[in-house]
């Protein structure tokens, strides 16, 4: 193959590393992807991480301390295509939930010197500092849109990633649908797909990982879950969970408190 | 003369960590710093007002490689909290999705994270056609462990199903029958590992320090028995601050708290330990296999943790298909009603005992959370370990004492976003 290979980056940032790890998913993939990628940064996994100029970067977790601004721009300038990997990269995920919350409360719960300690009082995803050319959702991102992304780049292609909501991959598996047969609070409907419906499909209510569909209708899913007798906190809390930054979830939850 | 001796970013480690050594005259060492500038996420802050049946599948976030133990844990304090019994069942599918998480994360970190030292290699991407093949198990090892989440938990990472008072999917004897089948076929693969590291030549340390796992009276422990050391601690996990020790000064801006023992010192926690601690409880096949490839434990080399690990995949590979066909298909969660209530738990994570506590309201919100984690409780001991191994290294040239230093980083399997959360 006379092609040069794609050289990429992940940075990781304020993360539970699970999205990177969702490349070694790939198990036996990985000698395949190889052919195409070489992972010049990859602190995790390799011991010779290179500082070069890179075709895609990828952004692993939220931003959360100064050091990681500089960190985020710094991977901005050496790479041609920036990718936000992930829930805490793209809306913020559940460390986002600091943002809800004052930041004295959070150090002086954990901290006796918080003075010593480096944070901002907010987790902001990646598209708060720099500007990202696309972005892989979930909490985890599926695998296999990660592996479509570098196929796409590789063809020079837009990839292929979902745009639809949860409820289709439910219909596709046959689920029984958990808001409609078993009246339970259920996000899948402005849930963008792409897990396969991997709660459903194990009894449990769509929690929103992935974040919103486009075009998300948010509100009045709100109010069928009040008539499901949940409260105005429960809703809330629903929805300020793994999009909580920079989404139709924020907008709805601001909205409604 | 003075030197620094620093890594800035220690590599195939989960998490940002560093070292760094100053010497002061050729032989003396003035400081050594294990610096975890990992940034706070405020788990135990922002946990605070959300209800008892979201607190586990948040926790989950806290790690990525150990989110079933995380989730474990979590159920766990949440159920002691509220007054709440889970089944016989319920415990049996619990451990099952639990040993998927093991074999999968020892079988990473064998061959992934420290196999590349000692084969020479500064990654696995790197590996050579003659090493491919122990890639290949790698991966049918760690297949087989991802495979038993998914089935169970609907996902390998962040699994979906372990709920209060129960799982949300009850398992049918189909997806029970290709857990089993999925195990078998590893068998050998686990017996190849145990065999693999034994022929490895293991950096030479040794100190003493004291070893903490759960210890259970009939089983290799991962969410059973009482809380135990080599030095006679026994205890359960409502009495756990009162014998750990939590520093919440931290210095150079590592974010990581601090523990040891009250009264004593730093300890050791994860396979080591738990082989260390439990040897009698492993599987005949492997304690068979220990035997006749000459392993030695109690150990107190670092290093050897290695062979702990293998023979725990192995020990666990043979348990999931055990547990597998005791598992009745179909059978599922009790009723329970929400109440106030102060909830402890401490299990095995991969990386050492995971601790986790809750206050829970009448209306089931959390009001207080506390986490301690494996990684946490072990970075005092490799900061005391490296006190005494790095005069030991001071022969070599720069490079190799790096290298050498890092590799000890590597034999505890640090996680150190964990360790900040």
């Amino acid at each position: 193959m006379e092609k040069e290979k794609i050289k990429a980056a992940l940075y990781k940032f304020g993360a539970c590393a699970g999205c990177q790890l969702q490349i070694l998913k790939l198990d036996e993939h990985i000698l395949d992807l190889l052919k195409i990628v070489d992972f010049k940064y990859i602190v995790e996994y390799r011991s010779e991480n290179i500082d070069d100029e890179y075709d895609i970067g990828f952004i692993e977790g939220a931003i959360t301390c100064q050091e990681d601004i500089e960190r985020l721009k710094f991977l901005k300038k050496r790479s041609k295509f920036l990718v936000a990997l992930g829930a805490c990269a793209t809306y913020g995920g559940i460390i986002a939930l600091k943002n809800w919350k004052n930041i004295n409360d959070l150090l002086e719960r954990v901290y006796e010197n918080k003075e010593e300690v480096g944070t901002l009082d907010t987790a902001k995803p990646a598209s708060d500092y720099v500007k990202i050319d696309e972005s892989i959702y979930g909490c985890p991102p599926n695998k296999d849109d990660i592996v479509e992304l570098f196929q796409s780049y590789w063809l020079g292609k837009t990839p292929s990633l979902s745009k639809h909501a949860v409820c289709v991959e439910c219909k596709a598996k046959d689920n029984l649908c958990l808001l409609v047969h078993k009246e339970l609070p259920c996000m899948g409907s402005v849930t963008r797909a792409g897990c396969g419906a991997a709660g459903p499909s194990v009894g449990r209510p769509c929690y929103g990982c992935r974040g919103p569909v486009s075009e998300a209708n948010v509100l009045p899913l709100m109010e069928i879950f009040i008539k499901l007798g949940l409260s105005k906190e429960d809703v809330v809390r629903k929805f300020k969970s793994y999009a909580s930054c920079n989404s139709a979830f924020e907008k709805a939850v601001r909205g409604y408190l | 003369m003075s030197e620094n001796i620093t890594v800035d970013y220690l590599t195939r480690v989960e998490g940002e960590g560093a070292f760094e050594i100053k010497i002061d005259l050729p032989g003396k060492i003035d400081s050594i710093r294990l610096k975890i500038f990992e940034p706070p996420r405020f788990f135990e802050g922002f946990m605070v007002g959300r209800k008892f049946d979201e607190a586990t599948d948040i926790a989950s976030r806290i790690c990525g490689i150990c989110s079933v133990s995380h989730q474990i844990a979590s159920i766990g304090a949440v159920e002691n909290a509220m007054g709440i019994e889970i089944s016989e069942q319920t415990r049996k599918v619990r451990r099952l999705i639990n040993i998927g998480e093991h074999i999968m994360n020892l079988t990473v970190h064998v061959y992934m994270l420290a196999a590349p030292d000692y084969l020479g290699y500064e990654s696995i991407f790197a590996f050579k056609k003659e090493h491919l093949g122990l890639l290949e198990r790698a991966f049918r090892l760690k297949k087989a462990g991802d495979f038993i989440i998914e089935v169970i938990g609907g996902r390998s990472t962040h699994p979906m199903s372990i709920v209060p008072a129960g799982m949300s999917k009850a398992l049918t004897k189909e997806e029970l029958d290709l857990i089993k089948k999925e195990l078998k076929e590893v068998i050998e693969d686990a017996v190849q590992t145990a065999r693999w590291v034994s022929a490895l030549e293991l950096p030479d340390f040794n100190r003493e320090c004291e070893f903490i796992s759960l210890v259970a009276d009939k089983v290799y422990p991962l969410n059973e028995g009482s809380i135990c050391s080599n030095n006679g601690l026994k205890f359960s996990p409502e009495t756990y601050k009162e014998n750990i020790e939590e520093n919440r000064i931290i210095t150079n801006h590592s974010h990581a708290l601090r523990y040891k023992v009250k009264g004593r010192s730093s300890f050791s926690v994860g396979p080591l330990a738990r082989v260390n601690l439990n040897f009698n409880k492993l599987s005949s096949l492997a304690k068979k296999l220990s035997g006749e490839l000459g392993f030695k434990f109690p150990n107190f080399n670092p290093f050897y943790s290695i062979r702990a690990r293998a023979l725990e995949i192995l020990h666990l590979v043979e348990e999931g298909i055990k547990l597998a066909d005791e598992i009745e298909p179909g059978k599922f969660e009790s009723s329970y009603e929400i109440r106030a209530g102060h909830g402890f738990a401490c299990v095995c994570a991969p990386r050492g005992i995971l601790y986790y506590e809750y206050k829970i309201n009448k209306d089931g919100i959390v009001e207080y959370v506390d986490i301690v984690t494996p990684t946490a409780c072990f970075a005092g001991n490799l900061e005391q370990d490296y006190w005494q191994y790095v005069p030991e290294l001071l022969d070599l040239n720069k490079d190799e004492l790096k290298f050498k230093c890092q590799m000890l980083a590597r034999a505890y399997d640090p996680c150190f976003s964990c360790s900040v959360h």
